[in-house]
């Protein structure tokens, strides 16, 4: 799915990046229109996320400070330290569990095209943990390949984590657009993540998501390239038969995916940010994701603990049965 | 086709005229500090000229209009522009208050049916149309006004070149405005009918709860209150039974109080 862009605003101090210019080129139709900072579009206040979404603009920026940054608490896959970065805010898919809905104002897609200065944070990083193993996260703002074909991500961050090889990088995604990463040899530290709901879900809420054969077909396609495979099972949802849904879930996915390939296996429960939530909920109120009973404690909204432990102890029961303890991580989000 | 009326704000009588008659308006209030028409599809009010006017006409309008919020607000005027047609329609991308500097970026969800432009406002008449912009007086005090009132996809702002460096603004007279406007009418009606609909599809997304029933029952606080429209919004979602008012009243009937109803409701939304 290429996303069609009928308007591009263009931070003044990009207009003669040459990024910025190899987008532009894409989309030679765009209505373009130059701004200052990108934040007098993406920030300002009465703006409502859910009719952006039917034609959101694409704003091409520079991202100045705040470039890495430490991943929130129980988000990781090894012991390591874990730091993530965001080249790009928003996504071209329509999940209604997502956060991004309730953090950002505009649904517009906002690509920082100073890739050259994400490196050099990174590479600080690095150097400030050496003797530490670090993953970085690439897909936290958005989904990491749902766009590549516009911003030539993982041309440029791969080869780039090839040159670090005590860093890892993870790719997540639910996208299929796996070409450029075809089109390069495998790194033996990059993880390529994909997210999975049951097919229910994806039905009911994950609009514009490729289906779950074609994520496997693509993730079979990316293993016989020899790179490495994650498998994010987040959030995970709740509902009467959860149970089901899951085991069918997993029935699926492990019968197509080579297990040697995977590198982890993470799990975590539907939550929010109290003020996420309430966001969404006034973006929403017609669905029941977020009608449907949640439950507030302190500034997290959630299943509350009883159902995610319910979640959590079936779904590590079960994907125990398919992969070994060593991979799991289930993500810890913090009370 | 939506109910959802929009607000017109135009500087002048002439621009107003034609707009009034295509929408068979008719005047109110004539007592009030703006002269204020309204039918069916749109209210208008005359601001007369300059950003002070026009965001005073808006505030105005939206008083009269009972401060209901999410509507759909369009300026509609003339302006100059160095090189587009005498009698081309734009609609605003960008907005830029000249004398500040300051610039607001009108979003826009709906393909545009006119072309898109910068719009630049300026205290005195434009000459010299330095910058590839259309200039008028209206748009940076009408646009940061309203969109205090609406979300921003609801407000817009709509342009009708009528001079420029060959036909100067000096020249332009009443008649000659009301004709221009009258030309590009169906593109005007095209972009208030698709802020409309903007408008209409945000409206269906709102909950519809009657409460009224309930507070006759019972006597709640407006915390209570508070709570209790949104319990009942968001049980109507996940419980077809309670999109039956006196069905979900029925279960509640014992009850001796606000409070007690309210944890009913909690655990219904619960189970
Ligand atoms: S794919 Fe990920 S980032 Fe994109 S909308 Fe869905 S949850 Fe959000």
């Amino acid at each position: 799915m290429s996303p069609s862009i009928q308007r591009v605003y263009v931070e003044e101090a990009v207009s003669e990046h040459p990024r910025a210019l190899a987008v532009l080129e894409r989309f030679p139709k765009a209505e373009q229109i130059s701004c200052g900072r990108y934040g007098e579009v993406f920030n300002r206040k009465a703006q409502n996320f859910r009719l952006q979404k039917q034609r959101p603009a694409l704003i091409l920026a520079e991202k100045f400070d705040r470039l890495c940054l430490p991943a929130p608490k129980g988000y990781g896959i090894g012991s390591g330290r874990n730091f993530y970065f965001s080249h790009m805010l928003n996504c071209i898919y329509d999940c209604r569990y997502c956060f991004l809905q309730g953090m950002y104002l505009s649904a517009n897609y906002v690509l920082f095209v100073n890739y050259e200065d994400f490196f050099d944070s990174i590479e600080r990083t690095i150097e400030e943990f050496a003797q530490e193993e670090c993953y970085f996260f690439s897909g936290y703002d958005c989904d990491s390949l749902a766009l590549d074909s516009v911003t030539g991500f993982v041309e440029e961050f791969v080869p780039f984590f090839f040159r670090h090889p005590r860093a890892w990088l993870e790719v997540r995604t639910k996208s299929t657009r796996i070409e450029a990463l075809q089109a390069l040899e495998a790194i033996p530290n990059c993880v390529v993540a994909f997210s999975f709901t049951p097919a229910e879900a994806h039905a009911d809420l994950e609009a514009g998501v490729p289906p779950i054969e074609r994520r496997l077909e693509a993730m079979v396609k990316l293993a016989e390239c020899g790179w490495w495979l994650g498998l994010r099972f987040d959030p995970l949802l709740y509902g009467d038969d959860f149970e089901k849904r899951y085991k069918s879930l997993f029935e699926t996915v492990f019968s197509r995916l080579p297990v040697e390939s995977l590198h982890s296996v993470s799990y975590g429960p539907f939550r929010l940010p109290r003020d996420f939530y309430e966001r969404m909920y006034r973006l929403y109120p017609d669905e029941p994701l977020l009608a449907g009973p949640l439950d507030t404690q302190g500034r997290t909204v959630s299943y509350g603990r009883e159902r995610e432990m319910e979640l959590l102890e079936f779904c590590h029961q079960e994907l125990g049965r398919y992969v070994p303890e060593e991979i799991f991580f289930p993500c810890r989000v913090p009370e | 086709m939506t109910s959802v009326r929009a607000r017109v704000v135009v500087a002048l009588w002439s621009e107003a005229r034609p707009l009034i008659d295509r929408f068979d308006l008719r005047a109110v209030d004539s007592e009030g500090p703006f002269r204020r028409f309204s039918g069916d599809a749109v209210t208008l009010v005359v601001s007369g000229v300059g950003r002070a006017a026009a965001a005073a006409a808006a505030g105005y309008l939206f008083a009269c209009e009972r401060r209901v919020r999410e509507r759909p607000w369009i300026n509609v005027g003339i302006g100059g522009h160095r090189s587009l047609v005498s009698g081309e329609a734009i609609l605003a991308d960008r907005v830029i208050e000249h004398g500040s500097g300051r610039v607001w970026y009108p979003p826009l969800v709906f393909e545009p049916p006119i072309r898109t432009s910068t719009v630049c406002t300026v205290d005195e008449v434009e000459r010299e149309y330095a910058d590839d912009a259309v200039y008028e007086m209206e748009a940076a005090g009408f646009y940061p006004t309203t969109a205090r009132f609406s979300t921003a996809e609801l407000v817009q702002v709509v342009k009708i070149v009528s001079d420029g460096p060959k036909a100067s603004p000096d020249g332009l007279t009443a008649k000659h405005v009301s004709k221009l406007m009258s030309s590009r009418l169906d593109d005007i009606v095209a972009v208030i009918g698709r802020t409309r609909e903007v408008a209409g599809e945000l409206e269906l997304t709102q909950p519809r709860v009657a409460t009224a029933p309930w507070l006759e029952r019972w006597h709640f606080t407006v915390t209570q209150k508070r709570r209790l429209r949104r319990l009942l919004a968001r049980l109507r979602v996940v419980d077809p039974a309670f999109r039956d008012t006196d069905a979900a009243l029925a279960r509640a009937a014992e009850l001796p109080d606000a409070t007690a109803v309210l944890a009913r409701l909690q655990e219904d939304l619960e189970s």
